[in-house]
């Protein structure tokens, strides 16, 4: 556990109260490591913050899931017991409810655990996955993103090998190669629709991904939002309402008349060329760009 | 619509689809903050934007989401400052306080407008009766408009309105102000008090706590054997001695002409918000000999103990009985059954004050019961052993009048058919509306009170407090006593 210089404005009284809510004694952590340790979450989420506002900070941090992750990546006994009567089982129920499968549910699990452990070296020391845990939500949330990341990288690495008789085996049916369809394309929709598009808030366009990307059912993208199913429902209606106002104010921006506008809505969507995956990925921020896949 | 929704799910499933980018991803502890809610708002947003266009996020973030029971505990696990933060939140405490603001205006409104009704009730000036033709004296409209109020019958119930109801809720809350005017007009209480508590109940106001019910007298002249009618004030928080006979000096007597036909003393005391007690008289429906004090609601024991000791009449044998306390669920049925009959030799029940409550004790539960069910049934009712109905005219008519040594408990009645059930184990039934009688003999070892009747076509069944049971399969023309 490194222990860094404990900078000038930090407040000692605060560090040693947090230190002394954590418990980060009994996982073999020192008020200096402690103070390291949030330091450098401190770093990473607000940086550049006043004194005031990164003790705020620290306070809404889990400090006794974060001293205990922090207390098994250092490889403390006692902190890795206390993880595993915690964890253990839940890490497989988890994993179950991820895969959906016993069997995967114990590779994925097994693979996790390994990570945790830290089976990899760097710099000759062990690198446990949990020093990357910084205690934002709790420690079981973290192990099931963890979870679900693993799991997705893994099924879409094997989705990219797996072979085409296999596939064939399976009763995969394939598609015939895409024919160009872009025959009378009406660019004005095209861009009448990715204007209306970008207009929407964040969070409606993550309800549209989901529901029109994704095809996510609305109890999965309620959840997903944090709001009910049946807000889901009234929120969609309304923006497919929204849309098509705008999408029809943007053609008739265009030099359409009304009947024009409607007349090209109503086209054939096989011609029309938007790209609503491209248009809202270019609407992604560059809030994430800095954050170079630190787990 | 559905020509936009199409145009988005054809363009979707067509377009290259959604990259997994590797960089720029929000770490496992942000998704996880954002799954738990604890995020800040703008960071939320910026998680938003991200998930929006990134669908390898949007997988991770839909598999890590907890399940529902699992989430309910992440749920828990938000601040309680956040959870709630909401109620801080001043337009939702606007929006919270403005139901409480709209009922506390209705209430006190409505309130207004009662103590307005019984300021002008309580204005008017008091009122002597001319009831019998040549009587004496005077204000006839007024003598007019009392003797009509004074009269319960059922038209005048019927005929009651909405706001009728205000009315009588303006007179009985005004009577307080009947004590500082002694004089007032019990003409005007007959036949709102009598019907408050049913109209009330009909209007779907509650009974009201602060209406006291006590014993009165009435015949405030009894060498002319013409009844009167007096007014009691007593002090609440003290409850004194009331104020004994002050009725000759309080109500001209001499000029006084009543007709004890339509007459029938009542105490109205609304107590809480005055501190006063007042007494009033109504005009009942009664036979000449048949006089008797309406009960409304509750009187607590202290109260009713001292208003008992000073004004109380003696209360003999007999008497109406008003069954309202049935409309106040707080009230005891030995209460509502407590009704009196002013002695037909004059004034000296005032001596007897504890009558009343005496009498109270001693009805019977059966009859408490038979005056429950009569005030849910028809116009039939049971005073005091009588089996009585509004007439017409505005008097009572007695059913069966050969019956009169009958004390009736229960009776049921089906169209014009009239059964009736007393003590001794007295059965009669009428098939003309009570106007003619025949009296059933149940058999030689019928024994009790009749306290329950039961008519279903020709098969009626009797009970009597003394357990047994009685049907008759032929409409009661023989009876067995059943096992």
């Amino acid at each position: 556990m490194s222990s860094g210089s404990r900078p000038v404005d930090l407040a000692l009284l605060t560090v040693r109260e947090l230190f002394e809510k954590s418990g980060g004694q009994r996982y073999g952590l020192t008020e200096t490591d402690f103070c390291s340790i949030l330091e450098q979450v401190a770093a990473k989420y607000v940086p550049g913050v006043a004194s005031e506002q990164r003790q705020q900070f620290w306070r809404e941090l889990k400090l006794e899931e974060l001293a205990l992750a922090r207390g098994c990546a250092a490889g403390h006994e006692h902190a890795w017991q206390v993880f595993l009567t915690r964890y253990r089982e839940k890490l497989y129920d988890i994993a179950r409810g991820i895969t959906k499968e016993d069997s995967r549910a114990r590779d994925l699990a097994d693979s996790i655990y390994g990570d945790l452990y830290g089976t990899a070296e760097k710099d000759g020391r062990r690198v446990s996955r949990l020093s990357f845990y910084m205690g934002r939500g709790s420690l079981e949330g973290w192990l099931r993103t963890v979870l679900a990341q693993e799991f997705v990288n893994r099924y879409r690495k094997q989705k990219r090998l797996v072979s085409l008789e296999e596939q064939a085996e399976d009763g995969v049916q394939f598609s015939a190669a895409v024919q160009d369809t872009s025959g009378p394309v009406d660019r004005r929709l095209a861009s009448a629709v990715d204007s209306a598009l970008e207009q929407l808030p964040a969070e409606d366009r993550l309800i549209l991904a989901a529901y029109y990307l994704d095809n996510r059912t609305l109890t999965e993208i309620g959840r997903l939002v944090g709001v009910h199913e049946s807000t889901i429902s009234r929120r969609l209606e309304k923006l497919l309402k929204g849309l098509r106002k705008q999408v029809l104010a943007g053609l008739m921006a265009q030099g359409m008349n009304r009947g024009q506008a409607e007349e090209a809505l109503e086209a054939d969507v096989r011609y029309l060329q938007v790209d609503v995956s491209r248009k809202l990925q270019e609407n992604r921020p560059a809030a994430f760009q800095q954050d170079k896949g630190s787990d | 619509m559905s020509e936009l929704s199409n145009l988005l799910r054809q363009r979707l499933a067509s377009g290259p689809g959604v990259k997994v980018r590797s960089d720029g991803h929000p770490d496992a502890d942000t998704l996880t903050a954002y799954v738990e809610r604890l995020l800040p708002a703008a960071e939320r947003n910026r998680v938003f934007e991200h998930l929006a266009a990134c669908s390898h996020c949007r997988e991770v973030t839909a598999m890590a989401l907890p399940g529902p029971a699992e989430e309910q505990q992440v749920v828990a696990t938000v601040p309680a400052g956040r959870r709630w933060g909401f109620l801080w939140n001043p337009w939702f405490r606007l929006a919270a306080a403005l139901p409480i603001v709209v009922i506390v205006a209705t209430v006190l409104f409505q309130r207004n407008q009662t103590v307005e009704n019984f300021k002008r009730d309580s204005a008017a000036p008091p009122a002597t009766y001319n009831e019998k033709a040549g009587a004496k004296d005077s204000s006839a409209p007024e003598a007019a408009r009392g003797e009509s109020d004074a009269q319960p019958s059922a038209n005048g119930i019927a005929g009651k309105t909405p706001s009728g109801v205000n009315d009588a809720l303006g007179n009985a809350r005004g009577a307080a102000s009947l004590a500082a005017a002694p004089a007032a007009p019990a003409r005007n209480s007959a036949t709102t008090t009598t019907n408050e508590p049913v109209m009330m109940a009909r209007a779907g106001i509650p009974a009201r706590r602060d209406y006291v019910n006590s014993d009165f007298f009435a015949n405030n002249t009894a060498q002319d054997g013409v009844p009167g009618t007096v007014t009691a004030a007593v002090n609440v928080g003290e409850l004194p001695p009331a104020p004994s006979p002050r009725v000759s000096n309080q109500f001209p007597s001499p000029t006084l002409s009543i007709n004890a036909a339509n007459t029938m003393p009542f105490i109205d005391m609304p107590t809480q918000s005055t501190g006063t007690q007042t007494v009033r008289t109504i005009a009942p429906p009664s036979g000449g000999s048949h006089w008797g004090i309406g009960t409304l609601t509750a009187l607590g024991p202290k109260a009713k103990k001292a208003l008992a000791k000073s004004v109380s009449p003696s209360i003999p044998v007999g008497g109406l009985s008003f069954s309202a306390m049935e409309l106040n669920p707080r009230t005891q049925p030995s209460e509502a059954a407590a009704a009196a009959r002013p002695p037909d030799s004059g004034v000296s029940g005032l001596e007897d004050a504890g009558a009343f409550r005496s009498r109270a004790r001693s009805d019977s539960s059966v009859t408490a019961k038979a005056e429950m069910r009569e005030a849910i049934s028809g116009s039939w009712r049971i005073s005091s052993g009588r089996l009585v109905r509004p007439g017409e005219a505005g008097n009572w008519v007695e059913a069966c009048p050969g019956s009169a040594a009958i004390e009736f408990t229960t009776f049921t009645t089906h169209g014009s058919e009239l059964w009736a059930g007393g003590s001794n184990a007295a059965l009669i039934h009428s098939r003309d509306g009570g106007a003619t009688c025949k009296r059933i003999v149940l058999g030689a070892s019928a024994t009790g009170a009749i306290i329950r009747i039961e008519v279903r076509n020709a098969s009626v069944q009797v009970k009597s407090s003394s357990g047994q049971s009685w049907s008759s399969q032929d409409g009661g023309e023989t009876w067995k006593m059943d096992e």
